[in-house]
């Protein structure tokens, strides 16, 4: 296959649209991964550090990501993961438990999954271990390599790991920070919450084997570099297959983003929230407008994105009931209870 | 607004049948397709709509699923009570009866997330699969994890999968303490007055002509319209009272006097079966035997209460403790008073009549004052009079609105009408009337 970009290939309208359809919801909806981590290089340098560590050199450790909802710690810890793994050797040798504090609401729950995602069930079998130091000793036992003299270095992702400081005795943290200061073997310990004050809720022996190691994104955007995110988000990159149409979308965003009453609905999401979700959302009724009629966002979808994103659904919902309150100019005098507005009304 | 008849992903003929079905909601049925996008993108994994009952959510969910042919799990929360019951319809939605079979016997989250996950890895979405919750509200009483779990599902299972929830309810009474996936919020608003005529005409008798009964629901909305607004209640309501308002025509008569028969008759409808008072098949039989002077037997328990006779007075005692100003009791109830001085009393404004502005708490001291004036013989402050008061109070004739800590100085609100309390002192042959303050 010739690696020179076919630059005069052009598509019909409709099946651009489709194209760009799916480009932009597979970032909106669907959290794909961006190619680099924006805002967060630093951050990301020191996650692919650590996980490095553990997966080439074999030093155990534990992490928290900290960060509100909607700032990226999914996100980064996958850019993350997905960069260390091009590394072949850490593709073969690194074991990967993914556990979710929603999914996972027990720790006997979490025992079963953590043994099936490391693929020994029929290891385990039907054995009855005494206590979960013991069944987790086990299952690292059995990932040994073959010749005994080292373990596979082992990855454990904690999502809504807050949830898992609520468990009994919190036994399963105990175990997998135990394990992670101790020699035994290679683990990586990360957890991924929302709460800022997560270290409130672990207890003392468990958080004297934690590492206190944090990740926070707070993130501190200013108003100019939060417009260049939004430009960025919206804006197709060289892999889409029409370049031309591409760049006149391109352009379009551009003075979409020049527009006087379009950057007053940024400036008011900014101050609102600046997290990627909030802004997700936005875009996607934006992005819900663009046709093959009307190929381009113009300002006034952004200020019906606005508008619907932004609406108040109390009032909304007050404005649908069958009593219509009408206050009198000399209301504040005259006392109202229903039975004054019943005898008004009918 | 993008126009409902066109999108690419849905043929032309679908949409138009599914405009034809829903008629007043093309605009948020259009935003919901346009939202749903083409059936192999990825669409946005939770969407939240929310609107007042008879507002046409299911509806029009149910029939862009059903039209459009989308798979689909239709989901009612006040069925699945438990968690299981979901899963099991789930599975059994998007990959059929062998699926679910294998749910352990009381599944947890995980579960049912690593069989998703397996029986996806068999057969992956081609296009978007949806799962449409009502009555949502219900949620929130299930067990913490479920609601944050559902709207992020798209994300756990790794599917082209969307979550519909739709509830009475706004969205921030949902949201859990330490936040959760945010949906898409959806309004569906109310039906205005010319939609629900439209709406109504449709459902027209086929031995009249539609004028006659498009005319009748014009009638229709013009009285019951500043009351209520829901379809359903509207069209059970047109429904019963059609054949009434067709009656001079089967006589013979004119048509220009049908408003004029049909309308003394929808202001007691209001009165009675709007309110269920009256059940539909009372209204029918009563619209049958047609005895105008009968006063309406209604189901209310309060038109059955019998009282011991004490207590009649207290209640009597009660409403005039209520409804009379506490400066006037010298003068109704105190064998030799002066005549009240009219002019310092009334405060600014003071026009409006205590009926109106409802009942005021009182002191018990009071009532007993007021008992014992009012009933005829002496009684005796003896534990059953007083027993009697606290009896009232559970059969919800008074209330009570002090703590019920406070116990030397409990207070009182008189909470029935004058309509009772006139029934109710006939029967002792009291007269009510000249006792309130508004009738002097």
């Amino acid at each position: 296959m010739s690696k020179r970009k076919v630059k005069d290939v052009h598509l019909p309208t409709g099946e651009c649209i489709t194209q760009l359809q799916q480009v932009l919801r597979e970032r909106f909806c669907h959290q794909r991964l961006p190619e680099k981590p924006e805002g967060v290089e630093a951050q990301h340098k020191n996650l692919l550090e650590l996980l490095r560590r553990t997966a080439v050199h074999g030093e155990s450790n534990s992490l928290l990501i900290v960060g509100p909802r909607g700032a990226g710690k999914t996100t980064l810890l996958r850019c993350a993961l997905r960069d260390l793994l091009q590394d072949k050797d850490v593709n073969k040798n690194l074991l990967q438990v993914h556990l979710n504090g929603l999914l996972q609401t027990d720790d006997r729950i979490a025992l079963k999954e953590i043994t099936r995602q490391l693929h020994l069930e029929n290891v385990v079998g039907d054995k009855v271990f005494g206590s979960f130091a013991e069944n987790l000793a086990f299952l690292l036992e059995a990932l040994k390599k073959g010749d005994r003299s080292s373990s596979r270095p082992a990855l454990f992702v904690l999502d809504e790991f807050d949830l898992f400081a609520h468990h009994k005795n919190q036994t399963l943290l105990y175990n997998l920070l135990d394990v992670s200061q101790s020699a035994q073997a290679p683990v990586a310990v990360v957890g991924l919450t929302c709460r800022l004050d997560v270290m409130e809720l672990l207890e003392k022996r468990v958080k004297s084997r934690f590492s206190h190691r944090q990740i926070l994104l707070l993130s501190s955007l200013s108003f100019p570099q939060y417009q260049q995110r939004i430009q960025a988000q919206l804006s197709l990159t060289d892999a889409f297959p029409d370049a031309h149409f591409a760049e006149e979308w391109n352009s379009s965003i551009k003075t979409l983003c020049e527009d006087k009453s379009a950057q007053d609905v940024f400036r008011r999401q900014f101050h609102f929230s600046t997290d990627f979700r909030s802004l997700h959302t936005l875009l996607v009724f934006c992005l819900s407008r663009v046709t093959v009629s009307k190929p381009v966002i113009k300002a006034a979808d952004v200020l019906e994105a606005s508008r619907l994103c932004l609406c108040d659904a109390k009032a909304n919902m007050l404005h649908g009931n069958s009593f219509n309150f009408e206050l009198h100019k000399d209301s504040i005098y005259w006392p109202f209870s229903f039975p004054v507005v019943l005898q008004l009304e009918i | 607004m993008p126009k409902l008849l066109h999108h690419p992903g849905y043929a032309d003929e679908k949409l138009q049948r599914v405009e034809q079905l829903i008629p007043c909601r093309e605009l948020q049925a259009g935003m919901l397709v346009s939202l749903m996008g083409q059936p192999q993108h990825y669409s946005y994994p939770s969407i939240f709509i929310y609107g007042h009952r008879a507002s046409g959510k299911s509806h029009v969910l149910h029939i862009l699923m059903k039209e459009l042919e989308l798979p689909h799990a239709a989901v009612s929360c006040v069925e699945c009570v438990s968690a299981a019951l979901l899963y099991e319809r789930v599975l059994t939605s998007f990959f059929g009866r062998s699926a679910a079979s294998f749910l352990p016997r009381s599944p947890s989250l995980s579960e049912f997330v690593r069989l998703y996950r397996h029986q996806r890895s068999q057969s992956p979405a081609e296009q978007t699969r949806y799962i449409v919750m009502e009555k949502a509200e219900l949620l929130r009483d299930a067990d913490a994890n479920l609601l944050p779990a559902l709207l992020r599902l798209q994300e756990l299972v790794d599917d082209n999968i969307t979550v519909i929830l739709l509830s009475e309810i706004v969205w921030e009474k949902f949201r859990p303490n330490t936040g959760c996936f945010e949906p898409l919020l959806l309004h569906f608003p109310d039906y205005s007055k010319g939609e629900l005529q439209q709406i109504l005409s449709t459902d027209s008798h086929p031995s009249y002509s539609a004028e006659l009964y498009s005319s009748y629901i014009n009638i229709l909305l013009g009285v019951f319209y500043s009351v209520c607004r829901d379809l359903r209640e509207l069209r059970h309501l047109a429904a019963l009272n059609f054949n009434k308002f067709c009656e001079p025509l089967t006589e013979g008569k004119e048509t220009h006097k049908l408003w004029r028969n049909i309308e003394p008759h929808l202001k007691k409808a209001m009165q009675t079966v709007y309110i269920r008072e009256v059940s539909s098949l009372q209204w029918e039989q009563m619209q049958q035997t047609e005895d105008e002077g009968g006063a309406l037997r209604g189901l209310s328990a309060h038109t059955h209460v019998e009282l011991p006779y004490y207590s009649k007075f207290l209640l009597i005692a009660a409403y005039l403790a209520s409804y009379n100003p506490a400066r006037t009791d010298k003068r109704f109830f105190v064998k030799h008073h002066g005549k009240i001085r009219k002019t310092n009393f009334l405060k600014k404004n003071e026009k409006t009549s205590n009926h109106l502005l409802g009942p005021k708490p009182f002191a018990l001291d009071r009532l007993l004052a007021i008992f014992y004036s009012v009933v005829d013989s002496r009684v005796a402050p003896t534990a059953s009079i007083f027993s009697q008061i606290s009896s009232l109070v559970t059969l919800q004739l008074l209330t009570q609105i002090s703590h019920t800590d406070q116990l030397d100085a409990p207070k009182y609100k008189c909470s029935i009408s004058l309509d009772f309390i006139s029934a109710v002192s006939r029967t002792v042959n009291f007269d009510i009337v000249k006792y309130l303050y508004d009738f002097l």
